[in-house]
């Protein structure tokens, strides 16, 4: 095998990873705690990118700008569960479902009126130049890429492992009734949860959009290979689900490159089939503490 | 008197009938289903510039265009039922079809039912091959544009040549007519990879063509596409020729990739209107034309606009002003000069024009002046 072929592909693969790693800790982190899967979780990292373009563009400095769009995602992840989500809690699970399906859509259309259909652009953070590691050339972006994922990642663990608020969000994801007795306020830690995709999402869409460039449709790309990853991961496990994401951006990548880059999205959504069948076509709905008597009414 | 009187007033009664018709033109009715709205307004709206520019430098000679002019909102069942209406009315002797390529397939569908002649704008292929008897597309063939690529592929010497399309038809069907003509040019297709349109990670495709050696690549994305296979090219240090299709270049393609002067020496097959005066002969002569007519800068959709003109005057010209006359005389047009180049029609082949009217571009600080 040509190594240099192969981290050539393998570490570009790595760097998408890193943004499909960063959407499934939201869905399964917003799943945990909501009992509902959010299909609108890689519109946040479209509006991430979009938003600090345009306002960069606006001539608003771009830590500013990264710092607003963050923002304005977090509040928009709160929003979105407060006004959509939580009037429908106690509603069927499809029902739930389409809310988010809905807002992804309503997201994709406010971004196409307010930033047109042309691609946005940041400057990378060091520069627009290109490193070398293992014989593979890459965008010195990708050092942002991967040190912002690693950095979420730490605190996302540190967050879940080491602070009350974390331990009430696990609590959540186990068993909810039994979490409200022990008087966790579930409803106030999914407006949290929610706000904290949001904000993840975003600041992943502004790392990647150097070297990505940033449309008003990049988000569903993002949020279907998100989903695929937090399916591996069970909708369950954080950590699986980071692992799941990554594995599809190189699994992607290598595809491309060894078999045929017409093919690259069918054997991922086939890496999807294939798991399910494996586990007995259970779709992890059906067994963990987001169905049942965890989360139904 | 009255017998002189009677005489007098007969003579200048016959005089005032035979003077009257020369100073009243006869109207020729042109129905236009154009994009008011929708996301071809403003290729639609360039087209229109054109025919207007066409009007004012030439028209038609003893009579007075008018034009019913229908919206089809860039959706192709509004374009149906715009053009539904155009072709009931009797008045109307042409249509004209300004709208993008799904809708202009989908007025195909019925273009003989009401047996009105249609001049028709859009790139598919389906438009002019199989040949509808009454609809005439312009603009050339996908296959136009690939034989253009192998001729100067040919020309300049490159044996290996690499692709990277799209997957949509378009892009398959760059790729499929390319692989077609590429023996007949002495031309080895050494690399065929493709792009979706959400695609940002080119680096398997990139990586496969590099290591194929070719020494000319084709690009065949656009919009962000473009942009990121481009940046990702030089990125990777792949410094063989470039060529890109001609919907890659565009202001937001110069603004992505640092200006327009980043862009200088990437080629493109383009249609020879986009050359301006450049390239001599007809097409420099009828820009020209276009350019003293038109009140704003000529783009590329103003010169189809001013070929479609010209069309129809070469149709009237030769027909008794009648639909099927007029259907006629375009199925009859040969070697019509146009700005985009020459035009020609035939009973199996309803594409006006083809590779004749494509050359090699390349861009010279954003501006496109013919290839060595």
């Amino acid at each position: 095998m040509d190594l240099f072929v192969f981290f050539q592909l393998l570490l570009p693969g790595l760097t998408t990873g890193c943004v499909y790693a960063l959407v499934a800790l939201g869905f399964v982190l917003t799943a945990n705690v909501s009992g509902v899967v959010n299909f609108a979780q890689g519109e946040y990292v479209m509006l991430g990118g979009v938003l600090s373009a345009a306002l960069l563009d606006a001539h608003v400095p771009l830590v500013a700008a990264g710092l607003i769009a963050v923002a304005v995602c977090a509040v928009l992840g709160a929003a979105q569960e407060r006004l959509t989500l939580a009037p429908v809690r106690h509603a069927p699970h499809f029902i739930r479902i389409t809310i988010t399906l809905g807002v992804a859509v309503v997201l994709r259309g406010v971004a196409l009126i307010a930033f047109g259909k042309d691609p946005l652009s940041l400057p990378g953070f060091s520069g627009d130049g290109i490193f070398e590691l293992f014989g593979a050339i890459l965008p010195v972006q990708s050092l942002w890429v991967w040190g912002a994922t690693a950095a979420l990642l730490a605190a996302t663990y540190a967050f879940l492992k080491h602070t009350d608020t974390g331990r009430a969000v696990r609590a959540c994801s186990i068993n909810l009734q039994a979490a409200r007795l022990m008087g966790v306020d579930a409803e106030r830690l999914t407006l949290l949860v929610f706000a904290v995709a949001g904000a993840t999402g975003a600041l992943a869409g502004i790392v990647i959009t150097p070297i990505v460039l940033a449309n008003w449709d990049a988000g569903l790309s993002y949020g279907i290979k998100g989903f695929i990853g937090a399916i591996l991961g069970g909708m369950r496990s954080p950590a699986i689900a980071v692992v799941g994401g990554l594995g599809i951006g190189v699994i992607e990548s290598l595809a491309a490159g060894y078999i045929s880059s017409g093919y690259k999205d069918a054997i991922v959504y086939g890496v999807l089939i294939a798991y399910l069948l494996l586990r007995g076509g259970a779709f992890l709905f059906g067994r963990c503490a987001l169905a049942g008597s965890a989360h139904e009414p | 008197m009255l017998r002189l009187l009677a005489p007098l007033a007969g003579a200048f009664l016959t005089l005032a009938a035979l003077l009257a018709p020369a100073h009243a033109e006869e109207e020729f009715k042109i129905g236009v289903v154009m994009s008011l709205s929708g996301g071809f307004v403003a290729a639609a709206k360039d087209t229109m510039d054109g025919v207007q520019a066409w009007l004012k430098a030439r028209g038609l000679p003893g009579k007075k265009v008018t034009f019913e002019i229908l919206d089809d909102e860039t959706n192709p069942v509004s374009a149906v039922n715009a053009f539904r209406r155009l072709a009931g009315n009797p008045d109307i002797k042409l249509i004209y079809l300004f709208i993008n390529s799904s809708s202009a397939l989908a007025v195909k569908s019925l273009a003989s039912e009401f047996k009105v002649p249609i001049v028709s704008g859009g790139a598919a292929d389906a438009l002019g091959l199989p040949a509808d008897p009454y609809l005439f597309k312009v603009a050339p063939a996908i296959k136009d544009f690939m034989t253009v690529l192998a001729q100067y592929a040919q020309k300049k010497g490159y044996k290996r040549v690499a692709l990277l399309n799209m997957t949509d038809a378009f892009g398959q069907n760059e790729a499929k007519f390319f692989k077609e003509l590429a023996p007949q040019h002495g031309v080895e297709v050494v690399a065929a990879e493709t792009m979706g349109v959400e695609d940002t990670n080119f680096n398997a495709q990139l990586t496969k063509i590099r290591a194929a050696r070719p020494d000319m690549i084709y690009n065949g994305g656009a919009s962000r596409v473009a942009i990121l296979s481009w940046k990702q090219i030089k990125q990777l240090g792949i410094n063989q020729p470039l060529i890109v299709t001609q919907a890659a270049i565009s202001k937001s393609f110069f603004d992505a990739i640092g200006g327009a002067k980043a862009a200088d020496g990437l080629m493109t097959p383009i249609q020879l209107g986009s050359f301006g005066e450049a390239t001599g002969g007809d097409t420099a002569r009828l820009y020209k034309e276009l350019k003293a007519a038109m009140p704003t800068q000529v783009v590329y959709f103003a010169t189809f606009g001013y070929d479609v003109g010209l069309i129809t005057a070469e149709a009237v010209k030769n027909s008794d002003g009648s639909r099927e006359g007029l259907r006629n005389a375009l199925e009859k047009i040969k070697d019509l000069p146009g700005v985009n180049g020459p035009i020609t029609f035939s009973a199996q082949d309803h594409t006006g024009q083809n590779y004749r009217s494509i050359a090699i571009g390349k861009l010279v600080d954003g501006v496109s002046v013919p290839a060595d």
